[in-house]
C-alpha cells in the first residue's frame, strides 16, 4: 500500500490533473484499502501540521518574551507627539495613574488576573541526577514541547514512583493542571510536598491550583503553610499574594 | 521600528529559513500585538487570554500563507486582526454557548476552517501525540516537509544531508514508522471501525 503514497499525497494536494484525479477516485471506490490509506495519509500529514502548530507556539512564547514581556512598550509610533502635547499626555497619565492605584487599593483583584499573575510553568530539571539514566528523554522532550497530554500518558505508561523523583511529581502535576484536572493535579503536587526539599514548592503549586478554580480560603491555607516554614522565595510570594487575596 | 513592506515578511516566512520566518514572527509581534489586546480586553477578555488569541492568529495566518490562502487582497494587518477577532468572538461563544445567549455571526470566506487550522479532528490529534513520540530526526523531517512546506533542496540544506535523495529516503521511512505507529494504536483502530 506504501506505494501508492505519491499518488495519495499528490491526490490529497489538490496536484492531480482532472482525468487522474477521476481514475484515482473511481479506484478508491471500488478498493476500499486504498481509500482507507487515503483517510490514514490525510490523519497523518495533517496530525504532523497539528504538532507542528504545537512547535510553533512554544517559538511564539519565546518571542512574547522577548518583543512583549521584556519591552512593555514597543508598540510602533506612526506618528510624533509635540512636546507641548507629551507634556499634558504625561500629566493626564499621572493623574489617571494615581486614581487607579487609588481604586486598586481599595478593590481587590480578581482571582483570574491574580492567577494570572502568578501562574508560571513549572521548570522541570531534567538534567538532575538519575533523569538522563532512565527513560524519561521523550518525557522531558513533551514538557519542554507543553505537549502536557502526550506527555501525562508517557509518565503513565511508566511504572515511576514518584515519590523518588520529586521534580518529575512537580512537572506531572503542572501537566495535570495545563488539560484541566485540577484534582490530580494537587494530588500529585502532595507526593512531591513529602520530601522536605520541595516541600515549599508543591506547596505554591497547590496554591496556584486552588486559586485557578476561585477556592479562595483553600488557597489562603496553602499559602499560610508556606509563610510559617522556612524563609525561602516561596515564603516571599506566598505572603505578597496573601496581602492580596 | 522600521516599517517593513508586506511582500518583504511574506517572502521571510516562505524562505524556507527558519532565522527569517521567525524574524518575520517578531515584527508582526512587535506590530500587532498591542491592537489584538486591546481588542481583547475592551472585549472581557484576559492579558493571558489575549497572548493565547494573538499566537492562534498568527499560526493560522501561517498556515493560510504557506496553503496560498492568503490572497494579498488586504494587508497583513487587517487579515490578522480579523483572525484574531473571529478566534475570539468564537472563543466568547463557546463560553456563552453554555448558556445560549448568542449565536456566531456568519463568517467571510476566507475565515471559514480557521478554528479547525488548531484543533483538528480525534485522529489528527492522536497522530500529533505520536509525532511528539517519534524522535529526531523524523520530527524535524515531518514538520519541515508538511508543516512548513519545506523542499527537499531546502530540507537537504538545511539539515545538511548529502542530497535530495537522501532526504526522501529519510522522510519516507519516517512516514512509515509513524504509519506503524498510528496503526498499532488502539485508540485508532477504535476510531477507523466506528467511521
Amino acid at each position: 500500500m506504501e506505494a501508492h503514497w505519491e499518488h495519495i499525497e499528490k491526490y490529497l494536494a489538490g496536484e492531480m490533473a482532472k482525468k487522474e484525479r477521476e481514475n484515482f477516485e473511481k479506484a478508491m471506490e471500488e478498493n476500499e484499502a486504498l481509500a482507507e490509506e487515503v483517510t490514514l495519509v490525510k490523519n497523518m500529514t495533517n496530525g504532523i501540521r497539528l504538532y507542528g502548530n504545537t512547535k510553533l507556539k512554544v517559538k511564539l512564547d519565546e518571542i512574547h518574551e522577548k518583543t512583549i514581556k521584556s519591552q512593555p512598550n514597543t508598540q510602533p509610533r506612526s506618528f510624533t507627539v509635540n512636546r507641548v502635547m507629551a507634556i499634558a499626555a504625561t500629566v493626564a497619565l499621572l493623574i489617571t495613574a494615581y486614581g487607579i492605584w487609588q481604586w486598586n487599593a481599595q478593590i481587590p483583584l480578581s482571582t483570574q488576573a491574580l492567577y494570572d499573575q502568578y501562574q508560571e510553568t513549572y521548570s522541570w530539571d531534567f538534567h538532575q541526577r538519575g533523569n538522563q539514566e532512565s527513560n524519561l528523554g521523550t518525557a522531558y522532550q513533551l514538557y519542554k514541547e507543553q505537549a502536557f497530554s502526550a506527555f501525562v500518558d508517557e509518565i503513565k505508561q511508566q511504572s515511576i514512583d514518584l515519590s523518588e523523583n520529586p521534580p518529575l511529581a512537580l512537572a506531572l502535576g503542572y501537566a495535570f493542571e495545563a488539560i484541566g484536572q485540577g484534582d490530580k493535579a494537587r494530588t500529585t503536587y502532595q507526593i512531591a510536598e513529602k520530601n522536605p526539599l520541595f516541600k515549599q514548592e508543591a506547596l505554591w503549586y497547590q496554591a496556584l491550583s486552588f486559586l485557578k478554580e476561585d477556592n479562595r480560603e483553600a488557597t489562603r491555607r496553602k499559602l499560610q503553610l508556606i509563610i510559617s516554614g522556612d524563609g525561602s522565595v516561596y515564603v516571599k510570594k506566598a505572603t505578597e499574594l496573601l496581602e492580596k487575596l | 521600528m522600521t516599517k517593513i513592506r508586506d511582500a518583504i515578511l511574506l517572502d521571510w516566512i516562505t524562505s524556507g529559513l527558519p532565522r527569517q520566518r521567525d524574524q518575520a514572527f517578531e515584527y508582526l509581534y512587535g506590530c500587532h500585538y498591542h491592537s489584538v489586546e486591546s481588542h481583547i480586553l475592551r472585549n472581557k477578555g484576559t492579558l493571558e487570554e489575549a497572548k493565547d488569541i494573538f499566537q492562534d492568529g498568527l499560526i493560522v495566518f501561517y498556515n493560510q500563507v504557506l496553503n496560498g490562502k492568503f490572497k494579498k487582497e488586504s494587508t497583513i494587518k487587517t487579515y490578522l486582526f480579523a483572525i484574531c477577532k473571529n478566534l475570539w468572538l468564537k472563543r466568547l461563544s463557546k463560553k456563552r454557548s453554555k448558556t445560549n445567549i448568542e449565536l456566531l455571526p456568519d463568517q467571510p470566506a476566507d475565515q471559514v476552517g480557521i478554528v479547525e487550522i488548531l484543533i483538528g479532528n480525534e485522529e489528527e490529534q492522536l497522530v500529533a501525540t505520536l509525532v511528539a513520540k517519534l524522535g529526531e530526526p523524523c520530527r524535524e523531517i515531518l514538520t519541515l516537509f508538511y508543516y512548513d512546506r519545506f523542499s527537499m533542496k531546502q530540507i537537504k540544506e538545511l539539515l545538511e544531508l548529502a542530497s535530495e535523495q537522501v532526504v526522501k529516503n529519510k522522510k519516507l521511512k519516517c512516514m512509515k514508522k509513524l504509519r506503524q505507529m498510528v496503526l498499532n494504536h488502539p485508540h485508532y483502530v477504535r476510531e477507523l471501525k466506528k467511521q
